[in-house]
């Protein structure tokens, strides 16, 4: 099958949507399907996979209470246009076109079997309460909609009168479980991790930073490993900040460390990190978030880890510290976690998603992806101008 | 005098502009009603198919692949047989039709939603933009989801 892939985000700047992007594209070309990504990509030296086609530079937008680096305008609906008349597609799927971005922008463009990925969950948004009514008109146009959680399901339902059927985020199981761990990690002395944005409030790394300060007064030894961009100005003995990591060492970070710790204060519609952490068999402490009590939830009325109050330094202190003085119930955790995560592995959810673009494509009788004519394409440009 | 008789042309125009525009969007939405039904039934169809040669589901698949149209009987139908699908071993190309059907299902009752909610509006039913086009209506259908699936790790 020949599939286009629009991701809204720059490629060249980590986040969990492009994640999704790329790791879906990848099981795809691995089953031996046709894949091309078009995306925007900030930096003119980045190196990008094969598949992956430049839509030019984004530009930053405020969006869901941090800043989004979105693409649109004239030259974007021009080469979105191209590479729609040039793929060939027998499905297109565009990710997050809520947004303005290359995402609309192409649902504006081509015509044939559509399918979109909404990632979002955010109960009050002004932009989509504004851009309501325009929207639906343009998604209508959708052949099928996916929602990555009931989150992100309930924000379309709101927001955009429109129902999706529900298909997770995935992750590549295999290669968390067969990851090293650091070396020297995770020692003797007990040792924590930390995966995500370190400058970014809602990641909740200064509730996490106050929780290991109790911890260490009775745990001297303990380690906290951090991963993740950004800058952060006092960080405490103990702790181990690594930056931006690759992806094959942020799999060895999970499997460093005796307890994963996802301290968020909200606004995650999914918590792919935990999906991450399951999978590298690390035993889970997180905050008390909707979205992670489904992710933890085993099926049998039972979590995969330990819930803490959300903002709550000392409920997350005394979380972890029941993990870490009980090494049968984090290996018991850890089995658990890995028998829950199969449900998650790419294998499983991109069948799912593949059986959403087949489903699509008998809607429009074999018919392929076609752009609309060039009039209509450089109008697109001009009207998704902010 | 004049001014007044301007301000009626300027509100009719608009009216009929709005209009206008609201039964071409009508009439694709009433398009991709028809489409959505098409591609359900084929869904339905290759699902029936499918299931009829598992053991214990034949009869069931047999009466779904007889009843016709997307109306109450084949509602009931396609709920048999989804129940049946349930309590059998299902094969890989089962459970594939079976989630195909399914999504088929989900994004023919977006259309229709779509479609109603434009179909209400007073615009609409004083002008009757949607001239001979019939009522969408939803299927209705007991789904299942047989054994979930997932990798050994």
């Amino acid at each position: 099958m020949r599939i286009g892939l629009v991701s809204p985000y720059p490629w060249d700047v980590p986040g969990g949507v492009v994640a999704h992007v790329r790791d879906l594209a990848e099981t795809f070309v691995a089953d031996g399907h046709e894949v091309s990504v078009i995306t925007p990509v900030d930096d003119e030296d980045a190196v990008v996979p094969p598949y992956v086609v430049r839509a030019g530079r984004s530009v930053p937008v405020p969006f869901n209470g941090s800043v989004s680096r979105l693409a649109f305008g004239p030259v974007s609906a021009t080469r979105v246009g191209r590479w729609i008349r040039e793929g060939d597609f027998d499905v297109l799927h565009v990710h997050s076109p809520e947004t303005l971005s290359l995402s609309l922008l192409a649902v504006f463009i081509a015509r044939g079997p559509i399918v979109a990925t909404f990632h979002a969950a955010n109960p009050r948004s002004r932009v989509l309460a504004m851009m309501q009514s325009p929207l639906q008109v343009r998604l209508e146009k959708l052949s099928g909609r996916i929602a990555v959680s009931p989150a992100a399901r309930k924000t379309i339902v709101e927001h955009l009168g429109a129902d999706a059927v529900l298909i997770p985020n995935g992750v590549h199981v295999g290669k968390y479980a067969g990851a090293d761990p650091l070396p020297g990690w995770p020692g003797t002395g007990g040792a924590l991790a930390f995966v995500g944005r370190v400058d970014e409030p809602r990641k909740g790394l200064d509730v996490l930073l106050d929780a290991f300060a109790r911890l260490r007064a009775e745990r001297p030894a303990l380690r906290l490993l951090v991963a993740g961009p950004g800058e952060h100005d006092d960080l405490p003995d103990g702790v181990t900040a690594l930056g931006l990591v690759s992806e094959q060492d942020k799999a060895r970070v999970y499997r460093s460390a005796d307890v994963f710790v996802a301290p968020n204060t909200g606004g995650e519609s999914f918590g792919i990190v935990l999906l991450e952490a399951m999978a590298a068999g690390t035993p889970i402490v997180a905050s008390d978030l909707d979205a992670f009590r489904r992710v933890l939830d085993d099926g049998d009325g039972g979590l995969v880890g330990e819930l803490a109050t959300v903002g709550d330094a000392a409920a997350l202190a005394r979380a972890c510290a029941s993990l870490l003085d009980a090494p049968e119930r984090r290996a018991a955790l850890s089995a658990k976690g890995r028998d829950v995560v199969g449900q998650y592995d790419w294998s499983v959810v991109a069948t799912e998603v593949m059986h959403v673009y087949e489903t699509a494509i008998a809607g429009h009788h074999g018919g392929h992806v076609e752009a609309e004519s060039d009039q209509a394409v450089a109008e697109a440009g001009r009207q998704i101008l902010p | 005098m004049d001014v007044v008789w301007a301000l009626v042309a300027f509100v009719l125009t608009i009216h009929a502009a709005y209009a206008l525009w609201t039964a071409r969007r009508l009439d694709r939405l009433h398009r991709r009603v028809d489409a959505a039904a098409v591609a359900l039934d084929d869904q339905l169809r290759a699902r029936a198919q499918a299931a009829a040669t598992a053991p214990k589901v034949t009869s069931v698949a047999n009466d779904a692949l007889a009843a016709g149209g997307l109306g109450r009987d084949r509602e009931q139908a396609e709920s048999a047989l989804s129940r049946a699908i349930g309590g059998t071993d299902a094969d890989e190309t089962l459970v594939a039709a079976n989630a195909r059907a399914n999504y088929a299902r989900a994004f023919y009752n977006d259309t229709v939603r779509d479609a109603l909610v434009v179909r209400r509006r007073r615009i609409v039913r004083a002008f009757r933009l949607a001239g001979s086009a019939r009522l969408p209506s939803f299927f209705e259908m007991d789904e299942v989801t047989p054994a979930r699936r997932t990798i050994d790790v």
